[in-house]
């Protein structure tokens, strides 16, 4: 583990576990999907409605399209290269930690990780204490929420400078911030996730802005004609991509032990 | 830009370029420090009951389809092996006299092994002990075996003979595993309905903990006044007492995940059994010693 990560890491952890209103608010962060997403999603809609007239309309709303499509391709992704990696979330490596390597066992260096006094992650704290641990809190890398969050603010970014520089800000200082000093991430982990999410999205963008762009003029022609209901899809995609697919994850996962039951 | 991406380089090399870790012990009471006590290189594969005896380790090496012993710095001694019938030994019991018994989940039955290593039936599986999961020996010399498919506990005594001890009707679906404590109650593992049951002296049925969330006991421990329970389907090692109630000692994951026998030592070291890969016959037997 670098030193820069650990140092970063015990920069903003430093900030947790002193005052209970300032837990609360990064607590809000964490849990509150309005707080941790709500404005990102206000400049996606922002760069969606920005001068309608514009000749510059029709590409804006295909970028903003195949963001929202990065994210769907995110999720599968972000799931897989954390479920592949044991690596454990900060708070759990708090703990005395033996680790196994190639059949050895030795003692981890315990992490000095300041605990959250609310929301969330006090539960998690308390249940691990409990000998409980979410599976999920074992493949902290790389990070969903970055990749999520990075693609999607680089992609408003790409259809509106200033929405953009908005979103990204929030993104960096608030939704992911909060999650180094909670003790969810590693700076790493963080980066990790950035990387992913915008390197899905640069492949993705530079896919659709040649030769294929014209594949997305009927939807975008939809989108012209029918304001309300695409603007009510796009409400949609955005809550469930805000709220990192969990929807979608559990809906998959109900179809599948339904399924395991008939067959 | 050239240094910013050298900085972004670095931070994913530190989260990529190690090998990554097999498993992770989060030990939550610190009385104890961790360590393999034996793995596959001691001649054991993937091993389920155990039972500690003499200064070492009875061992139901269930993916080896075999019963062992083994001794720390030795070499595993096997005492019994599929050629006899075994399937998948499960649990181990020793009476005074120093015959063994053990079930098997698979072939059913309650095999014995004499002081002079001959394997014998002490009840056949057509005596209505199809598949035997539990064991433990009751104060009164008969020995019980949970019995998997007829949700109940049998009683067999020394000459064979089998009877019913607890029936169905007590809701027991699935007796993993049993322990006596100092005062005779018996103490029976459900890890199908996620219940510790208590059957008391005079043959009532407790419920101490039931569907508890994070709780599906696997294999029970009782040493020094204290019941120790593995929970193999959370990787979870806890002890539990009347008084103090279920406190965890240790959370496993990964490759360690999988625990499933304890025993104790006199000196109150604890030997867990990991089951890493059943079919693959991988496995390790961990020692959690008192600090």
């Amino acid at each position: 583990m670098g030193g820069f990560n650990e140092g970063l890491f015990h920069a903003l952890n430093s900030l947790v576990g002193r005052s209970w209103a300032i837990d609360s608010v990064i607590a809000l962060s964490l849990d509150n999907i309005f707080v941790k997403a709500g404005p990102i999603g206000a400049c996606f809609f922002y760069a969606w409605y920005l001068r309608e007239d514009s000749p510059r309309e029709g590409m804006r709303r295909r970028i903003l399209l195949v963001t929202l499509l990065s994210l769907f391709l995110i999720a599968p992704l972000t799931k897989h290269l954390s479920e592949s990696r044991l690596a454990p979330r900060p708070f759990l490596l708090s703990q005395q930690t033996w680790v196994l390597h190639d059949g050895r066992l030795d003692e981890g260096r315990r992490i000095e990780a300041r605990p959250m006094q609310t929301g969330e992650m006090l539960k998690r704290s308390d249940a691990l204490r409990e000998g409980r641990i979410d599976p999920n809190d074992l493949g902290s890398f790389p990070s969903d929420h970055a990749a999520f969050f990075i693609a999607l603010s680089l992609g408003i970014f790409l259809a509106s400078r200033r929405a953009g520089a908005i979103a990204l800000a929030w993104t960096v200082f608030v939704t992911l911030a909060s999650r180094i000093a909670a003790g969810m991430h590693w700076p790493v982990d963080i980066a990790a996730g950035a990387v992913i999410g915008a390197a899905v999205l640069a492949v993705l963008q530079w896919t659709f802005s040649g030769r294929w762009a014209r594949l997305w003029d009927p939807i975008v022609g939809w989108c012209a004609r029918y304001p309300g209901i695409a603007g009510a899809a796009l409400f949609l995609l955005l809550l469930e991509a805000a709220n990192t697919m969990q929807t979608l994850k559990r809906t998959l996962e109900i179809v599948s032990a339904l399924a395991g039951r008939v067959l | 830009m050239k240094a910013r991406l050298l900085l972004l380089a670095s931070l994913l090399a530190g989260g990529c370029g190690q090998p990554d870790p097999e498993a992770y012990l989060f030990m939550l009471d610190p009385h104890y420090r961790a360590e393999i006590a034996a793995g596959n290189d001691s001649g054991i594969t993937s091993p389920d009951g155990l039972l500690w005896h003499d200064g070492g380790l009875i061992i139901a090496d269930e993916g080896g389809s075999a019963v062992r012993y083994w001794r720390p710095g030795e070499r595993v001694r096997t005492l019994a092996t599929r050629q006899l019938g075994l399937r998948s030994p499960e649990d181990i019991v020793r009476d005074a006299a120093g015959y063994l018994y053990f079930t098997d989940d698979d072939a059913g039955g309650v095999r014995r092994i004499d002081p002079q290593g001959r394997t014998s039936w002490l009840a056949a599986p057509d005596q209505g002990l199809p598949s035997t999961e539990g064991l433990t020996l009751a104060p009164s010399g008969v020995t019980l075996a949970g019995d998997q498919r007829g949700h109940r506990i049998m009683a067999i005594a020394p000459d064979g003979t089998v009877r019913v001890w607890l029936g169905p009707e007590a809701g027991i679906e699935k007796p993993e595993s049993m322990a006596f404590d100092d005062s005779g109650n018996l103490y029976v593992a459900d890890n199908k309905a996620d219940v510790l049951y208590l059957i008391t002296r005079d043959g009532r049925v407790r419920r101490p903990i039931s569907r508890r969330e994070g709780f599906s006991p696997e294999s029970l421990c009782y040493a020094g006044g204290t019941l120790y329970i593995t929970d193999s389907h959370h990787g979870t090692l806890f002890r539990y007492s009347p008084e103090t109630g279920l406190v965890a000692i240790a959370a496993f994951s990964g490759d360690l995940a999988n625990i499933q026998g304890i025993t104790a030592d006199p000196e109150g070291n604890l030997y867990l059994s990991v089951q890493t890969d059943l079919h693959g016959g991988r496995g390790y037997i961990l020692r959690l010693a008192r600090r």
